[in-house]
């Protein structure tokens, strides 16, 4: 996605500026609804004006929200450890919002993870994200990391982990139906399994994954059928 | 003033839906950084199980918690000022998750005219396992009183 060379980013380097966003009263009714953030003084210039000010004003969420997309236009998401603004003041209705980011810091000892980072890391980097021209918006800090090998061997444990747990899931609810199935058939007076279904499912799962494929069609059908299923095994994987 | 006796008081832990419809239409109004964070393909091809959750995106969820914990001290939204938003990432999350948002108040302090509560939500995934820390500011005028925030 991106063309941006983050590995040679040095101390100052900028990311390229975001284009300009006008604030204007369709953009922040959008982002209420987008963002969930209803409060009034951002869409209402009556319940503005109640609450003292001139006009509506944008909800620092929505330059947060733009600094985000600026970093994460560069940064993988999951690679962005904390991220944290101060506004300076209430940005009016009819500004231009200018978001700009620079590298403060670029930290390559991994022994010194910040505080409530994940780690080990590989490599931080520390940016200053703002969306503050002249006098409005927000500014404040950012640090990224590239995951070392060892936490990156770690997080596909963990993904691969959620998937099993997916697939077990998805086999029980497979043997459910097809139980349920069965009775449905029993019920009518149709024989419970028929066998061109059966083998419309091994022409299936060997379409799409080959000999193991069907040698797993044969196991999860065998599943399905009520003899072969192991008592007490609801939800024993959770 | 607000009584300082809620610092500690806590919401109950509340769950939102990420939702897909709502992180494209949230992309869309922001601007998306990249097209897997609308387009589910593009997510599967950068290595996430479903479209991935905007850095910010978070925040909105948590302003969902159904005990309102500002009405309980007496605060109106009208009076409310965003000084401050803080997030610490533990690990992405993505749309189809259900969300526990266990949220405290952990500051409460008065700076002249102003007064300052700070929020702080734990975040966790299906597992219990920690997804992110949000960490909010905000300054609140006294009752009555117009005229700029900070």
């Amino acid at each position: 996605m991106s063309v941006f060379p983050l590995a040679s980013a040095e101390v100052g380097t900028e990311l390229p500026e975001l284009p300009g966003v006008r604030v204007t009263r369709t953009l922040l009714a959008l982002f209420a609804g987008a963002s969930g953030d209803h409060n009034p003084i951002h869409i209402d210039s009556d319940a503005a004006r109640a609450a003292g000010l001139d006009d509506v004003i944008a909800h620092g969420m929505l330059s947060m929200a733009l600094l985000g997309r600026l970093l994460t236009t560069w940064v993988p998401v999951q690679d962005l450890l904390s991220f944290k603004v101060r506004f300076s003041a209430p940005t009016p209705v009819h500004a231009v919002l200018r978001c700009t980011a620079r590298v403060t810091a670029i930290d390559e000892d991994e022994e010194r993870a910040g505080p409530g980072c994940r780690s080990p890391y590989g490599s931080r980097t520390a940016w200053s994200p703002s969306a503050a021209r002249p006098s409005y918006g927000c500014r404040g800090g950012a640090v990224s990391g590239v995951p070392s090998t060892d936490e990156q061997v770690a997080q596909q444990h963990d993904y691969i982990g959620e998937l099993d747990r997916s697939l077990i899931d998805l086999v029980v609810r497979r043997s459910e139906a097809a139980a349920e199935l069965a009775s449905l058939c029993r019920r009518l007076g149709s024989p419970g399994v028929e066998l061109a279904r059966e083998n419309a499912v091994l022409r299936l799962y060997h379409s799409a994954l080959g000999r193991s494929g069907t040698s797993l069609a044969l196991l999860l059908l065998g599943l399905g059928r009520p003899e072969s299923r192991p008592a007490g095994e609801e939800k024993a994987h959770k | 003033m607000i009584d300082t006796a809620f610092v500690g008081s806590r919401s109950a832990p509340f769950t939102a839906d990420v939702e897909r419809g709502r992180l494209r239409m949230f992309n869309e109004v922001v601007g998306a950084p990249g097209a897997e964070f609308t387009d589910l393909d593009a997510a599967r091809r950068a290595g996430h199980p479903d479209l991935p959750v905007p850095p910010t995106f978070l925040f909105g969820l948590d302003l969902a918690d159904p005990s309102d914990l500002l009405a309980e001290m007496g605060v109106d939204l009208d009076r409310v000022l965003h000084v401050e938003q803080g997030f610490v990432y533990h690990r992405p999350a993505f749309a189809g998750q259900t969300l526990t948002f266990a949220p405290v108040i952990t500051d409460i302090r008065a700076r002249g005219a102003l007064e300052f509560v700070v929020r702080d939500t734990a975040v966790t995934g299906p597992a219990g396992e920690p997804v992110a820390d949000l960490h909010q500011v905000i300054a609140v005028r006294a009752a009555g009183e117009g005229g700029e925030g900070p």
